[in-house]
């Protein structure tokens, strides 16, 4: 047995040998690549082309050296297209069992979900907002959270409770014509909360779960094991020398950014 | 408090069945709302993805003429149709009905305030973002080419020297136009879905407030009687900038309408399994009552019979007798029975047939038996019985098989006729003799001539025919009266009748006229003899009523045969010619047939 846990660990020290000398050589940039944003806050807007996500995917294009076309689309359409392959990468994504078959990932920051509740909904946690039955969510299409804000979205979903959108927008809108009571945001949404009429109206409900990592979405289809190492080992190299936290630092505060990216 | 709990456990079976009934029915509605939920909202999911990738398609178009103004040091109006029909743009553009460059010029920035105020936010806002934008629904009719009209028009803006400026500031100053795409909102659901999406309507609203102002699109059909409620679902589906409250809607033909739709069969065969159910547990909880009650009808009913039958078997007018056929043992016997021969119940029952001497003829009583045995009844069977006394009893009995208990008996019904065979017997006596002085009359005496003729005939014997007439017989009559007269006959007929043997007959024929058969005779002295007697005998005073006393004589004729006839006709004419003749020869005599006598 024991000799048995030693060819294992020769086997492992050899890909991960394999992998780090790949990875030192940079991705392989033989064909364009694929990148999609999607519009969700601090991420990515539309309306000043700037954001997280766009800054992280600028500086690790920078990085690579790979000629990558960048798109805007639908968080749902994304999945769908690093599913099929169609995609190679995406930002800003957190797994789950059934993206794990499909995606890699390259964790670059890490945050908690809450809930963004209309005050006169008096609401206090997730379970007030559960039991009464007057009160729809308002969620993204195809977006996951943390595990109690997941067990909420399905519940209300099999309640006939969620009203969807593919962007956060609608769902402001929808909050303060009260057609929802509540949403999901992350700590990159509070801006646009605190830029708009529903930020009187609103309060923010802690969802009771531990921050949840967030990173680039690699697709497995289209991206061998080893690019996606190579992938990661940029990412980690933006961890390690700060560029990460310059980043969040131009959009959060210095606790705030540096509690979000070292974890 | 049987019957209570009978009620109770019934009324349970409803209540769970109809529960579980109930509950199915709920379950399968759920589950098909829930499946028409899914469908719905799988087809939302596809509607919103296909309108997205088609203006991203869009998007895209606007993005390669902008590449062209990028690369291109000049550009005019006709290098730009050139290039958009280059593109071969095909139905899927459909709702793309042109492209077009607005704003070469150096001050761009002037066009916005010159723009419709529908335009000018989306086209600050592409200026801005250096993206795509698109503009609100349009109030006002754009185009002016004709019916179609547009509903939104895109916005990419390009910059001095094709890049891409970083800040807001220097896109503000460098922008040099835009490429701008107006939008038929019908053309594109059209190329899309044809003039109709399947199974769904469809409605898009300009923004997140659904007005008939707002919309933009409205693929719904005339509206048409639904026997359910439409289930109706909303996405908002951000586009350039814009939202886009994006609502699909069930249609009547819908397949997750027609074809899920199972809970009302659900529901009727709920209601029937439970009455069903219901029915089978009254059927099995009052199965042991009912049963009880038709065995309580039944055993009255048995009853009623048995006392019937028993009333009438011991009313019967008849003797029954009823014994097993394997061994004759006596198994009952009716009251009447017993009036009629004396045995009690008790002296018979368990006896066999033949240990008591019931049957004068113990052979008829065998043949009875074998005749019902073999043939499994007898009817009319006469026979005499003895009654325990020893009395004769004249019976009519009949007699049949029958199963008992599953074994073969023989019930014999016995009535009793004697009486009527004695007045049988009585009106025979009365119809073949002489009701005066009881002697056969002509019809039973020719009766037994033509019998004794025959045995004669047969056993070549002889036998003696005499007439015989009383002597001034009707001066008795005249001078005492007919009840001396009658009494005289009465008298004179008991004297011959000693004057013969037992088989001699003597017959009464006519008033006064007698006639004697003499069936066995050697020769005529035989006859003579018998006839001098009787005139011997009728010649002795005779002493009537009142004490009067007569005398009377008698003229008799002798025919023999053969001699005198072969038949009754002719023996009587002869004895009559004979008797006349001892008439003519001065009477109380007696004359043979003279055809006996030669010459």
């Amino acid at each position: 047995m024991v000799h048995l846990f030693r060819a294992l660990g020769r086997v492992l020290l050899l890909w991960v040998a394999v992998g780090a000398s790949h990875a030192s050589e940079g991705p392989d940039c033989s064909r364009p690549l694929t990148l999609a944003l999607h519009e969700h806050g601090l991420l990515y807007s539309s309306d000043t082309g700037s954001g997280i996500d766009k800054d992280v995917a600028d500086e690790l294009i920078k990085r690579s050296g790979c000629k990558v076309v960048v798109t805007v689309m639908a968080r749902a359409r994304i999945w769908q297209l690093i599913e099929s392959g169609a995609l190679d990468f995406s930002m800003s994504g957190i797994t789950n069992e059934k993206r794990d078959v499909f995606a890699g990932f390259a964790w670059y920051f890490s945050n908690k979900y809450y809930l963004l509740a209309r005050k006169d909904a008096r609401v206090t946690n997730l379970s007030s907002f559960e039991k009464n039955p007057q009160l729809q969510l308002g969620v993204i299409r195809s977006f996951r959270y943390s595990k109690n804000a997941n067990e909420l979205v399905d519940k209300l979903t099999a309640q006939n409770r969620v009203l969807y959108a593919t962007g956060l927008d609608p769902l402001y809108e929808l909050l303060a014509l009260n057609r929802i009571q509540g949403m999901i945001i992350e700590p990159f949404d509070y801006s646009q909360v605190a830029g708009r009429s529903v930020k009187d109206l609103t309060l923010i409900v802690d969802t009771q779960d531990s921050s949840v990592p967030h990173g680039l979405i690699m697709s497995k289809k289209s991206l061998s094991i080893i690019e996606q190492a190579k992938w990661r080992s940029l990412v980690d190299s933006m961890r390690r020398d700060g560029a990460m936290l310059h980043i969040f630092e131009k959009y959060f505060s210095t606790d705030l950014a540096t509690s979000m990216v070292n974890f | 408090m049987s019957r209570f709990r009978h009620y109770l456990f019934v009324a349970l079976v409803f209540a769970v069945a109809g529960v579980a009934s109930v509950w199915l029915w709920q379950h399968e509605q759920h589950n098909t709302a829930q499946g028409r939920r899914e469908t719905l909202d799988f087809n939302l999911r596809e509607i919103t993805s296909s309108i997205e990738q088609r203006v991203a398609s869009y998007g895209q178009v606007m993005l390669g003429v902008h590449a062209l103004l990028a690369t291109s040091d000049r550009i005019d109006t006709k290098k730009l149709q050139a290039y958009v029909e280059a593109l071969q743009l095909g139905a899927d553009f459909a709702g793309l009905d042109e492209i077009s460059v607005s704003g070469l010029l150096p001050s761009a920035g002037s066009m916005i305030l010159e723009a419709d105020t529908d335009l000018r936010e989306a086209m600050q806002a592409a200026r801005d973002s250096g993206r795509l934008t698109m503009t609100g629904k349009l109030k006002s009719p754009l185009s002016d080419k004709g019916q179609k009209q547009v509903n939104f028009v895109m916005f990419m803006p390009f910059y001095k020297g094709g890049r891409h400026p970083d800040t807001l500031a220097e896109r503000r100053t460098n922008l040099q136009g835009w490429v701008v795409a107006p939008v038929q909102m019908n053309d594109l659901m059209a190329s899309l879905y044809g003039n109709h999406v399947p199974g769904n309507d469809i409605k898009i609203y300009d923004g997140v407030q659904m007005s008939p102002e707002s919309l933009m699109f409205d693929s719904t059909q005339s509206a048409s009687t639904q026997a359910v409620t439409p289930l109706e679902q909303t996405e908002y589906l951000v586009l350039a900038g814009r939202t886009w409250a994006v609502t699909v809607r069930e249609r009547a033909d819908s397949a997750a309408l027609v074809a899920r739709d199972s809970s009302r069969l659900m529901a009727l065969g709920g209601a029937g399994f439970t009455l069903l159910l219901t029915l089978l547990a009254w059927v099995l909880v009052t199965g042991r009552a009912r049963a009880l009650a038709a065995a309580r009808v039944m055993t009255s009913e048995l009853r009623e019979v048995k006392e019937r039958f028993e009333l009438i078997f011991d009313t019967s007018p008849d003797a029954v007798m009823v014994t097993r056929l394997a061994d004759g043992i006596v198994v009952d016997i009716n009251k009447r029975f017993t009036v009629l021969t004396g045995f009690s119940r008790e002296e018979l029952l368990g006896q066999h047939g033949s240990d008591f001497p019931l049957w004068v003829d113990p052979a008829a009583r065998q043949k009875f038996v074998d005749e019902v045995t073999e043939k499994g009844f007898c009817e009319n069977f006469e026979a005499d019985l003895l009654t325990k006394d020893g009395l004769p009893r004249v019976s009519l009995i009949s007699g049949k098989q029958l199963l008992i208990d599953d074994k073969p008996h023989v019930i014999s019904i016995a009535r009793d006729i004697s009486e009527r065979k004695e007045i049988e017997l009585r009106m025979t006596h009365m119809a073949q003799h002489d009701a005066l002085t009881d002697l056969p009359n002509r019809a039973l005496f020719y009766d037994r001539l033509q019998q004794e003729l025959s045995h004669a005939k047969r056993d070549g014997t002889r036998l003696a025919l005499m007439f015989l007439d009383l002597d001034h017989f009707k001066s008795v009559n005249d001078t005492l009266g007919h009840g001396l007269g009658d009494a005289l006959l009465k008298d004179a007929a008991l004297r011959m009748s000693d004057c013969v043997r037992q088989s001699d007959t003597v017959g009464r024929i006519g008033g006064d006229e007698f006639v004697i058969l003499l069936p066995l005779i050697n020769d005529d002295q035989d006859a003579l003899l018998v006839a001098l007697k009787i005139r011997q005998a009728l010649a002795q005073p005779f002493t009537l009523p009142g004490g009067h006393t007569v005398h009377i004589s008698c003229s008799m004729g002798i025919a023999t045969y053969p001699e005198h006839g072969e038949d009754e006709i002719e023996l009587s004419k002869n004895a009559d010619t004979a008797m006349y003749q001892a008439k003519d020869h001065g009477r109380n005599r007696v004359e043979f047939c003279r055809l006996s006598s030669p010459g």
